[in-house]
Protein backbone atom coordinates (compact mmCIF):
# COMPACT_ATOMS: atom_id res chain seq x y z
CA UNK A 1 0.00 0.00 0.00
CA UNK A 2 2.95 2.16 0.28
CA UNK A 3 3.07 3.37 -3.47
CA UNK A 4 -0.42 4.41 -3.48
CA UNK A 5 -0.57 6.42 -0.79
CA UNK A 6 1.10 9.50 0.67
CA UNK A 7 1.14 10.53 4.43
CA UNK A 8 -0.60 7.42 6.33
CA UNK A 9 2.32 6.05 8.49
CA UNK A 10 2.20 1.93 7.94
CA UNK A 11 2.20 -0.85 10.76
CA UNK A 12 2.75 -4.34 9.82
CA UNK A 13 2.89 -7.09 12.67
CA UNK A 14 5.54 -9.05 12.73
CA UNK A 15 6.36 -11.91 16.18
CA UNK A 16 9.21 -12.03 18.06
CA UNK A 17 9.00 -15.35 18.99
CA UNK A 18 8.69 -17.08 15.66
CA UNK A 19 11.04 -14.69 13.54
CA UNK A 20 14.31 -13.57 12.75
CA UNK A 21 15.52 -10.38 13.77
CA UNK A 22 17.36 -10.08 10.62
CA UNK A 23 14.80 -10.66 8.64
CA UNK A 24 12.22 -8.36 10.68
CA UNK A 25 14.97 -5.62 10.51
CA UNK A 26 15.60 -5.82 6.90
CA UNK A 27 11.74 -5.84 6.25
CA UNK A 28 10.80 -3.13 8.26
CA UNK A 29 13.78 -1.04 6.68
CA UNK A 30 12.60 -1.80 3.00
CA UNK A 31 9.07 -0.29 3.63
CA UNK A 32 10.97 2.19 5.10
CA UNK A 33 12.22 3.01 2.07
CA UNK A 34 9.36 2.15 -0.05
CA UNK A 35 6.74 4.06 2.07
CA UNK A 36 9.92 6.81 2.39
CA UNK A 37 9.96 6.69 6.21
CA UNK A 38 6.54 6.02 7.11
CA UNK A 39 7.28 2.42 8.36
CA UNK A 40 6.95 1.25 11.62
CA UNK A 41 6.73 -2.38 13.42
CA UNK A 42 3.91 -3.53 15.71
CA UNK A 43 6.14 -6.44 18.01
CA UNK A 44 4.16 -8.96 19.06
CA UNK A 45 4.77 -11.39 21.31
CA UNK A 46 3.28 -15.38 21.36
CA UNK A 47 2.29 -15.45 24.87
CA UNK A 48 0.37 -18.35 24.91
CA UNK A 49 2.28 -20.97 22.77
CA UNK A 50 -0.49 -21.59 20.72
CA UNK A 51 1.03 -20.80 17.54
CA UNK A 52 4.66 -22.22 18.54
CA UNK A 53 4.03 -25.15 16.06
CA UNK A 54 4.44 -22.95 13.19
CA UNK A 55 8.37 -23.07 13.04
CA UNK A 56 10.62 -25.95 13.64
CA UNK A 57 12.41 -28.11 14.52
CA UNK A 58 13.15 -25.42 16.93
CA UNK A 59 12.99 -24.81 20.77
CA UNK A 60 10.45 -21.73 21.31
CA UNK A 61 11.76 -20.33 25.13
CA UNK A 62 9.37 -21.10 27.80
CA UNK A 63 6.37 -18.83 28.88
CA UNK A 64 8.01 -17.22 31.00
CA UNK A 65 10.83 -16.28 29.02
CA UNK A 66 9.03 -14.68 25.79
CA UNK A 67 9.16 -11.27 26.68
CA UNK A 68 13.38 -11.38 27.74
CA UNK A 69 13.78 -12.37 24.39
CA UNK A 70 11.01 -10.12 22.79
CA UNK A 71 13.65 -7.36 24.11
CA UNK A 72 16.26 -8.58 22.76
CA UNK A 73 14.64 -9.32 19.65
CA UNK A 74 14.02 -5.42 19.38
CA UNK A 75 17.36 -4.36 20.42
CA UNK A 76 18.55 -6.81 17.22
CA UNK A 77 16.60 -5.18 14.91
CA UNK A 78 17.36 -1.58 16.22
CA UNK A 79 21.19 -2.09 15.87
CA UNK A 80 20.64 -3.38 12.57
CA UNK A 81 19.07 -0.44 11.59
CA UNK A 82 22.01 1.39 13.10
CA UNK A 83 24.97 -0.48 11.38
CA UNK A 84 25.18 1.65 8.66
CA UNK A 85 25.61 5.23 9.40
CA UNK A 86 24.14 7.96 7.27
CA UNK A 87 26.27 8.67 4.99
CA UNK A 88 28.26 5.05 4.42
CA UNK A 89 27.96 5.17 0.99
CA UNK A 90 30.19 7.13 -0.42
CA UNK A 91 30.88 6.44 -3.85
CA UNK A 92 34.18 8.07 -4.08
CA UNK A 93 35.76 7.81 -7.06
CA UNK A 94 39.08 8.79 -6.28
CA UNK A 95 39.60 5.87 -4.29
CA UNK A 96 37.26 3.49 -6.51
CA UNK A 97 35.32 2.87 -2.97
CA UNK A 98 31.41 2.33 -3.30
CA UNK A 99 31.50 2.51 1.11
CA UNK A 100 33.41 3.94 3.51
CA UNK A 101 33.41 0.31 5.74
CA UNK A 102 34.58 2.45 9.12
CA UNK A 103 31.07 3.98 9.15
CA UNK A 104 29.59 0.36 9.25
CA UNK A 105 29.41 -1.31 12.29
CA UNK A 106 29.19 -5.14 13.10
CA UNK A 107 26.67 -5.40 15.51
CA UNK A 108 28.00 -8.72 17.85
CA UNK A 109 24.99 -9.43 19.64
CA UNK A 110 25.04 -12.53 21.96
CA UNK A 111 22.21 -13.46 24.20
CA UNK A 112 21.02 -16.92 24.62
CA UNK A 113 18.22 -16.65 22.19
CA UNK A 114 20.02 -14.58 19.79
CA UNK A 115 23.81 -14.67 17.79
CA UNK A 116 24.02 -11.97 15.02
CA UNK A 117 27.17 -10.76 13.55
CA UNK A 118 25.88 -7.81 11.12
CA UNK A 119 25.73 -5.54 10.02
CA UNK A 120 22.98 -5.13 8.41
CA UNK A 121 22.40 -5.48 4.46
CA UNK A 122 20.52 -3.30 3.58
CA UNK A 123 21.40 0.88 4.60
CA UNK A 124 20.19 2.85 7.45
CA UNK A 125 16.52 3.30 6.72
CA UNK A 126 15.34 7.19 6.45
CA UNK A 127 13.88 7.42 9.40
CA UNK A 128 17.23 6.22 11.12
CA UNK A 129 15.04 4.28 13.46
CA UNK A 130 11.14 3.06 12.23
CA UNK A 131 8.81 3.21 14.74
CA UNK A 132 8.36 -0.08 17.29
CA UNK A 133 5.08 -0.48 18.81
CA UNK A 134 3.78 -2.87 21.18
CA UNK A 135 0.39 -3.61 23.41
CA UNK A 136 1.18 -3.72 27.03
CA UNK A 137 -0.88 -5.64 29.09
CA UNK A 138 1.01 -7.21 32.13
CA UNK A 139 3.78 -5.89 34.06
CA UNK A 140 6.01 -7.75 31.69
CA UNK A 141 4.52 -6.28 29.04
CA UNK A 142 5.04 -2.99 30.49
CA UNK A 143 9.23 -3.53 31.36
CA UNK A 144 9.36 -4.55 27.45
CA UNK A 145 7.26 -1.58 26.37
CA UNK A 146 9.31 1.07 28.02
CA UNK A 147 12.41 -0.81 27.22
CA UNK A 148 11.88 -1.45 23.46
CA UNK A 149 8.68 0.47 22.05
CA UNK A 150 7.97 3.87 20.97
CA UNK A 151 4.44 3.87 20.99
CA UNK A 152 2.67 1.71 23.53
CA UNK A 153 -0.99 0.53 22.86
CA UNK A 154 -3.12 -0.10 26.05
CA UNK A 155 -6.30 -1.82 26.35
CA UNK A 156 -8.22 -0.41 29.66
CA UNK A 157 -11.46 -1.29 30.69
CA UNK A 158 -12.58 1.67 32.17
CA UNK A 159 -10.92 5.48 32.71
CA UNK A 160 -9.86 4.88 36.17
CA UNK A 161 -7.88 1.94 34.68
CA UNK A 162 -6.56 4.08 31.53
CA UNK A 163 -5.33 7.22 34.15
CA UNK A 164 -4.08 4.25 36.19
CA UNK A 165 -2.53 2.15 33.01
CA UNK A 166 -0.86 5.28 31.68
CA UNK A 167 0.97 6.51 35.00
CA UNK A 168 2.58 2.58 35.48
CA UNK A 169 3.67 3.13 31.68
CA UNK A 170 5.30 6.31 33.14
CA UNK A 171 6.97 4.50 36.09
CA UNK A 172 8.22 1.68 33.54
CA UNK A 173 9.65 4.19 31.38
CA UNK A 174 11.69 5.98 34.61
CA UNK A 175 12.34 2.28 36.05
CA UNK A 176 14.06 1.68 32.35
CA UNK A 177 15.96 5.20 31.97
CA UNK A 178 13.51 6.08 29.08
CA UNK A 179 12.44 9.51 28.66
CA UNK A 180 8.80 9.66 28.71
CA UNK A 181 8.95 12.49 26.03
CA UNK A 182 10.76 10.12 23.62
CA UNK A 183 7.11 7.48 24.00
CA UNK A 184 3.66 7.38 23.15
CA UNK A 185 0.52 5.74 24.48
CA UNK A 186 -2.20 5.05 22.98
CA UNK A 187 -6.04 3.72 24.09
CA UNK A 188 -7.58 1.36 22.20
CA UNK A 189 -11.33 1.77 21.70
CA UNK A 190 -14.36 -0.35 20.10
CA UNK A 191 -16.58 1.96 18.72
CA UNK A 192 -19.89 1.47 17.46
CA UNK A 193 -21.46 5.16 16.38
CA UNK A 194 -24.59 6.27 14.67
CA UNK A 195 -26.08 9.99 14.03
CA UNK A 196 -28.72 9.09 17.05
CA UNK A 197 -27.13 7.47 20.18
CA UNK A 198 -30.35 5.18 20.79
CA UNK A 199 -29.55 4.47 17.18
CA UNK A 200 -25.88 2.60 17.42
CA UNK A 201 -27.08 1.27 20.97
CA UNK A 202 -29.68 -0.54 18.90
CA UNK A 203 -27.37 -1.52 16.14
CA UNK A 204 -25.01 -3.11 18.93
CA UNK A 205 -28.08 -5.04 20.71
CA UNK A 206 -28.89 -6.67 16.82
CA UNK A 207 -25.36 -7.79 16.55
CA UNK A 208 -25.04 -8.94 19.83
CA UNK A 209 -28.57 -10.66 18.97
CA UNK A 210 -26.95 -12.62 16.12
CA UNK A 211 -24.30 -13.42 17.86
CA UNK A 212 -26.00 -15.23 20.80
CA UNK A 213 -23.90 -13.07 23.06
CA UNK A 214 -23.42 -9.95 24.79
CA UNK A 215 -20.10 -8.65 22.82
CA UNK A 216 -17.51 -7.26 25.58
CA UNK A 217 -14.46 -6.00 24.58
CA UNK A 218 -10.95 -6.47 25.82
CA UNK A 219 -10.77 -2.38 25.75
CA UNK A 220 -12.53 0.75 26.01
CA UNK A 221 -16.13 0.48 24.16
CA UNK A 222 -18.01 3.47 23.47
CA UNK A 223 -21.12 3.69 22.01
CA UNK A 224 -22.89 6.93 20.91
CA UNK A 225 -22.57 9.59 17.93
CA UNK A 226 -19.49 10.95 16.86
CA UNK A 227 -20.02 14.10 18.41
CA UNK A 228 -20.29 12.10 21.98
CA UNK A 229 -17.35 10.18 21.11
CA UNK A 230 -15.17 13.47 20.34
CA UNK A 231 -15.99 14.97 23.54
CA UNK A 232 -14.76 11.41 25.60
CA UNK A 233 -11.41 11.34 23.15
CA UNK A 234 -10.82 14.50 24.40
CA UNK A 235 -11.73 14.07 27.90
CA UNK A 236 -9.68 10.61 27.94
CA UNK A 237 -6.59 12.21 26.36
CA UNK A 238 -6.48 14.26 29.65
CA UNK A 239 -5.46 11.29 31.60
CA UNK A 240 -2.02 10.57 29.98
CA UNK A 241 -2.57 9.11 26.80
CA UNK A 242 -1.29 10.67 23.24
CA UNK A 243 -3.68 9.08 20.96
CA UNK A 244 -6.43 6.45 20.42
CA UNK A 245 -6.49 3.07 17.96
CA UNK A 246 -9.82 2.90 17.32
CA UNK A 247 -11.34 -0.33 16.60
CA UNK A 248 -14.65 0.25 14.22
CA UNK A 249 -17.31 -2.09 15.89
CA UNK A 250 -18.61 -3.44 12.41
CA UNK A 251 -16.95 -2.70 9.24
CA UNK A 252 -17.54 -0.20 6.69
CA UNK A 253 -20.11 1.19 8.86
CA UNK A 254 -18.39 2.16 12.09
CA UNK A 255 -15.28 3.04 9.60
CA UNK A 256 -17.00 5.45 7.52
CA UNK A 257 -18.52 7.34 10.77
CA UNK A 258 -14.66 7.50 12.10
CA UNK A 259 -13.72 9.13 8.93
CA UNK A 260 -16.41 11.21 7.87
CA UNK A 261 -18.13 11.76 11.60
CA UNK A 262 -15.32 12.08 14.12
CA UNK A 263 -12.57 13.11 12.08
CA UNK A 264 -15.01 16.03 11.32
CA UNK A 265 -15.81 16.91 14.77
CA UNK A 266 -12.55 16.53 16.33
CA UNK A 267 -11.29 18.84 13.75
CA UNK A 268 -14.34 21.58 14.50
CA UNK A 269 -13.02 21.54 17.94
CA UNK A 270 -9.68 21.98 17.01
CA UNK A 271 -7.98 19.01 18.35
CA UNK A 272 -6.58 16.92 15.28
CA UNK A 273 -4.87 18.25 12.41
CA UNK A 274 -6.34 19.32 8.69
CA UNK A 275 -3.27 18.47 6.62
CA UNK A 276 -0.13 16.44 6.89
CA UNK A 277 2.10 18.37 8.84
CA UNK A 278 5.14 15.56 8.30
CA UNK A 279 5.91 13.15 5.64
CA UNK A 280 7.48 10.99 8.28
CA UNK A 281 5.67 8.54 10.58
CA UNK A 282 8.05 9.90 13.36
CA UNK A 283 7.68 13.33 12.01
CA UNK A 284 3.60 12.67 12.58
CA UNK A 285 4.24 11.52 16.49
CA UNK A 286 6.57 14.70 17.12
CA UNK A 287 9.02 12.08 17.87
CA UNK A 288 12.80 13.58 15.99
CA UNK A 289 15.50 11.35 13.91
CA UNK A 290 17.57 9.35 16.39
CA UNK A 291 21.53 9.96 16.58
CA UNK A 292 23.11 6.78 15.02
CA UNK A 293 24.41 4.52 18.52
CA UNK A 294 27.43 3.88 16.36
CA UNK A 295 28.60 7.29 15.09
CA UNK A 296 31.35 8.88 16.12
CA UNK A 297 29.77 11.71 18.49
CA UNK B 1 8.25 -23.22 -46.09
CA UNK B 2 9.55 -20.50 -43.31
CA UNK B 3 9.78 -22.10 -39.84
CA UNK B 4 8.80 -18.93 -37.41
CA UNK B 5 11.60 -18.45 -34.90
CA UNK B 6 10.83 -19.97 -31.63
CA UNK B 7 9.80 -17.74 -29.46
CA UNK B 8 12.42 -16.43 -26.71
CA UNK B 9 11.57 -15.66 -22.98
CA UNK B 10 13.02 -12.44 -21.05
CA UNK B 11 13.32 -11.44 -17.70
CA UNK B 12 15.33 -8.26 -16.26
CA UNK B 13 17.68 -8.58 -13.42
CA UNK B 14 18.10 -5.64 -11.20
CA UNK B 15 21.56 -4.65 -11.49
CA UNK B 16 22.21 -3.69 -7.75
CA UNK B 17 24.88 -5.54 -5.02
CA UNK B 18 27.43 -7.81 -6.32
CA UNK B 19 27.47 -6.76 -9.80
CA UNK B 20 29.51 -5.61 -12.28
CA UNK B 21 27.85 -2.48 -11.88
CA UNK B 22 29.25 0.55 -13.41
CA UNK B 23 28.19 3.02 -10.53
CA UNK B 24 31.02 5.63 -11.04
CA UNK B 25 28.91 6.41 -13.76
CA UNK B 26 27.02 9.92 -13.16
CA UNK B 27 24.29 8.26 -15.12
CA UNK B 28 24.05 5.11 -12.51
CA UNK B 29 21.22 5.44 -10.26
CA UNK B 30 20.38 4.48 -6.45
CA UNK B 31 21.08 1.16 -5.82
CA UNK B 32 17.95 1.24 -2.74
CA UNK B 33 15.68 4.02 -3.50
CA UNK B 34 12.22 2.64 -4.84
CA UNK B 35 11.81 4.40 -8.11
CA UNK B 36 15.33 2.75 -9.50
CA UNK B 37 13.01 -0.70 -8.82
CA UNK B 38 10.26 1.36 -10.27
CA UNK B 39 11.75 2.22 -12.64
CA UNK B 40 13.27 -0.70 -13.99
CA UNK B 41 9.99 -3.00 -13.49
CA UNK B 42 8.01 -0.52 -15.78
CA UNK B 43 10.33 -0.78 -18.26
CA UNK B 44 10.60 -4.56 -18.52
CA UNK B 45 6.82 -4.70 -18.47
CA UNK B 46 6.28 -2.07 -21.44
CA UNK B 47 8.60 -4.32 -23.21
CA UNK B 48 6.77 -7.37 -22.37
CA UNK B 49 8.98 -9.03 -20.35
CA UNK B 50 7.80 -12.64 -18.27
CA UNK B 51 9.04 -11.67 -15.08
CA UNK B 52 11.42 -8.88 -12.96
CA UNK B 53 13.98 -10.68 -10.56
CA UNK B 54 15.62 -10.03 -7.39
CA UNK B 55 18.91 -12.09 -5.65
CA UNK B 56 19.16 -12.47 -2.82
CA UNK B 57 22.30 -12.06 -0.25
CA UNK B 58 21.74 -11.87 3.60
CA UNK B 59 25.46 -10.92 4.51
CA UNK B 60 27.45 -8.51 4.07
CA UNK B 61 30.72 -9.52 1.59
CA UNK B 62 34.01 -9.72 3.01
CA UNK B 63 37.53 -10.17 1.71
CA UNK B 64 40.62 -11.17 3.70
CA UNK B 65 38.47 -10.53 7.07
CA UNK B 66 37.28 -7.13 5.92
CA UNK B 67 34.31 -5.66 4.46
CA UNK B 68 34.41 -5.60 0.82
CA UNK B 69 33.88 -1.78 -0.17
CA UNK B 70 34.68 -1.45 -3.67
CA UNK B 71 31.60 -3.03 -5.21
CA UNK B 72 27.96 -2.08 -5.10
CA UNK B 73 26.27 -2.86 -1.43
CA UNK B 74 23.13 -2.27 0.26
CA UNK B 75 20.00 -4.43 -0.99
CA UNK B 76 16.27 -3.87 0.28
CA UNK B 77 14.32 -6.87 1.30
CA UNK B 78 13.04 -8.65 -1.60
CA UNK B 79 9.41 -9.46 -0.19
CA UNK B 80 8.93 -5.72 0.55
CA UNK B 81 9.88 -3.99 -2.88
CA UNK B 82 8.17 -6.62 -4.81
CA UNK B 83 4.57 -6.20 -2.89
CA UNK B 84 5.15 -2.58 -3.54
CA UNK B 85 5.98 -2.84 -7.03
CA UNK B 86 2.73 -5.06 -7.37
CA UNK B 87 0.41 -2.06 -6.88
CA UNK B 88 2.70 -0.06 -9.74
CA UNK B 89 2.71 -2.86 -12.35
CA UNK B 90 0.32 -4.94 -13.81
CA UNK B 91 1.55 -8.16 -15.86
CA UNK B 92 4.94 -8.31 -15.08
CA UNK B 93 5.94 -11.59 -12.78
CA UNK B 94 7.47 -10.63 -9.73
CA UNK B 95 10.51 -13.18 -8.68
CA UNK B 96 12.06 -13.23 -5.47
CA UNK B 97 14.94 -15.38 -4.47
CA UNK B 98 14.84 -17.09 -1.26
CA UNK B 99 16.92 -19.47 0.48
CA UNK B 100 15.34 -22.52 2.14
CA UNK B 101 18.06 -22.62 5.21
CA UNK B 102 17.76 -19.38 7.09
CA UNK B 103 14.00 -18.78 6.54
CA UNK B 104 11.04 -20.38 7.76
CA UNK B 105 8.71 -22.58 5.19
CA UNK B 106 5.21 -21.11 6.71
CA UNK B 107 6.56 -17.40 6.53
CA UNK B 108 7.87 -17.97 3.31
CA UNK B 109 4.43 -19.47 2.22
CA UNK B 110 2.43 -16.86 3.72
CA UNK B 111 4.48 -13.96 2.21
CA UNK B 112 5.10 -15.87 -1.27
CA UNK B 113 0.88 -16.38 -0.68
CA UNK B 114 0.22 -12.30 0.16
CA UNK B 115 2.91 -11.57 -3.14
CA UNK B 116 0.34 -13.88 -5.67
CA UNK B 117 -3.04 -12.11 -4.04
CA UNK B 118 -1.31 -8.16 -4.06
CA UNK B 119 -0.27 -8.67 -7.96
CA UNK B 120 -3.39 -11.12 -8.58
CA UNK B 121 -0.96 -14.26 -9.53
CA UNK B 122 2.21 -12.79 -10.26
CA UNK B 123 4.80 -14.26 -7.46
CA UNK B 124 8.11 -16.76 -8.65
CA UNK B 125 9.72 -17.77 -6.29
CA UNK B 126 13.59 -18.64 -7.27
CA UNK B 127 14.28 -21.54 -4.90
CA UNK B 128 18.08 -21.75 -3.64
CA UNK B 129 19.74 -23.37 -1.12
CA UNK B 130 22.74 -21.96 -0.34
CA UNK B 131 24.23 -22.40 3.01
CA UNK B 132 26.98 -21.49 4.69
CA UNK B 133 27.95 -20.28 8.01
CA UNK B 134 29.34 -17.51 7.35
CA UNK B 135 25.72 -16.65 6.28
CA UNK B 136 24.15 -17.96 9.54
CA UNK B 137 25.98 -15.90 11.40
CA UNK B 138 22.97 -13.39 10.91
CA UNK B 139 20.37 -15.99 11.49
CA UNK B 140 19.36 -17.92 14.98
CA UNK B 141 19.34 -21.13 13.23
CA UNK B 142 23.22 -20.48 12.37
CA UNK B 143 24.06 -23.86 11.69
CA UNK B 144 25.86 -25.10 8.18
CA UNK B 145 24.70 -28.24 6.81
CA UNK B 146 26.38 -30.42 4.97
CA UNK B 147 25.65 -30.95 1.55
CA UNK B 148 23.12 -33.50 1.83
CA UNK B 149 21.39 -32.18 4.92
CA UNK B 150 21.12 -28.73 2.75
CA UNK B 151 18.34 -30.52 -0.09
CA UNK B 152 16.90 -32.64 2.30
CA UNK B 153 15.76 -29.47 3.96
CA UNK B 154 15.51 -27.80 0.72
CA UNK B 155 12.93 -30.61 -0.41
CA UNK B 156 10.77 -30.47 3.21
CA UNK B 157 10.79 -27.21 2.79
CA UNK B 158 9.05 -27.10 -0.43
CA UNK B 159 6.87 -29.82 0.06
CA UNK B 160 5.52 -28.21 3.14
CA UNK B 161 4.92 -24.79 0.99
CA UNK B 162 2.91 -26.58 -1.21
CA UNK B 163 1.19 -27.87 1.09
CA UNK B 164 0.33 -24.83 2.92
CA UNK B 165 -0.86 -23.61 -0.72
CA UNK B 166 -3.28 -26.39 -0.94
CA UNK B 167 -4.40 -26.28 2.18
CA UNK B 168 -7.15 -23.69 0.93
CA UNK B 169 -9.78 -25.36 -1.46
CA UNK B 170 -10.33 -22.68 -4.54
CA UNK B 171 -14.34 -22.80 -3.14
CA UNK B 172 -13.29 -22.51 0.43
CA UNK B 173 -14.56 -18.91 0.94
CA UNK B 174 -18.61 -18.44 0.57
CA UNK B 175 -19.21 -15.34 2.06
CA UNK B 176 -22.60 -16.44 2.35
CA UNK B 177 -24.29 -13.37 4.13
CA UNK B 178 -27.79 -15.00 3.93
CA UNK B 179 -26.41 -18.38 5.73
CA UNK B 180 -24.26 -16.35 7.72
CA UNK B 181 -21.54 -17.92 6.75
CA UNK B 182 -17.98 -17.59 5.31
CA UNK B 183 -16.15 -20.50 5.10
CA UNK B 184 -16.88 -23.99 4.30
CA UNK B 185 -15.25 -25.24 6.92
CA UNK B 186 -14.49 -24.84 10.47
CA UNK B 187 -10.69 -24.56 10.45
CA UNK B 188 -9.48 -23.82 7.03
CA UNK B 189 -6.29 -24.33 5.97
CA UNK B 190 -4.98 -27.16 9.06
CA UNK B 191 -1.83 -28.21 7.60
CA UNK B 192 0.61 -31.06 9.47
CA UNK B 193 3.89 -31.64 7.87
CA UNK B 194 5.96 -33.71 10.10
CA UNK B 195 10.06 -33.95 8.91
CA UNK B 196 13.54 -34.47 10.30
CA UNK B 197 14.15 -30.93 8.74
CA UNK B 198 10.87 -29.36 8.55
CA UNK B 199 7.94 -29.99 11.84
CA UNK B 200 4.96 -27.95 11.36
CA UNK B 201 1.36 -27.93 12.26
CA UNK B 202 -1.38 -25.02 12.44
CA UNK B 203 -3.22 -23.30 10.37
CA UNK B 204 -2.31 -21.14 7.08
CA UNK B 205 -4.25 -18.01 7.16
CA UNK B 206 -3.89 -17.38 3.90
CA UNK B 207 -7.06 -18.60 1.10
CA UNK B 208 -5.97 -19.77 -1.72
CA UNK B 209 -3.79 -17.81 -4.00
CA UNK B 210 -4.62 -16.87 -7.42
CA UNK B 211 -1.51 -18.93 -9.36
CA UNK B 212 0.34 -20.58 -6.04
CA UNK B 213 4.12 -20.09 -7.13
CA UNK B 214 5.58 -23.28 -7.75
CA UNK B 215 9.06 -22.44 -7.94
CA UNK B 216 12.02 -22.25 -10.31
CA UNK B 217 15.64 -23.78 -9.07
CA UNK B 218 18.17 -21.83 -8.70
CA UNK B 219 22.00 -22.89 -7.17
Amino acid sequence: VAPVTEHIGIVPAATTTLTEPFRVSTQIATLDYVSRGRAGWHAQISTDHSDRTYVGPRAIPRPDAVFEEAADHVEVVRRLWDSWEDGAEIRDRATGRFIDRDRLHYIDFESPYFDVKGPSITPRPPQGQPIVTTVARTGAADRFAARSADVVFLTPRDEVELAQRAGEIDDALADAGRDPALSRVFADVVVFLDDHAPAAASRKARLDALDGAVYRADTLMFTGTPAQLTEQLIAWSELGCAGFRLRPGAVPHDLHAITRGVVAELRDRGAFRREGESSTLRGVLGLARPANRYAAA
Amino acid sequence: MIRPPRQVRLAAHFPGVNNTTVWSDPESGSQIDFDSFVRLAQTAERALFDFFFLAEGLRMREHAGRLQDLDVAGRPDSFTVLAALAAVTERIGLAATITTIYHEPHEVARQLASLDHLSGGRAVWNLVTSADAFTGANFRRGAYLRYDQRYERGGQFVQAANQLWDSWASDEVLADADAGEFVRHATPGAFAFHGTRVDISGEFTVPRSPHPPRGCRGG
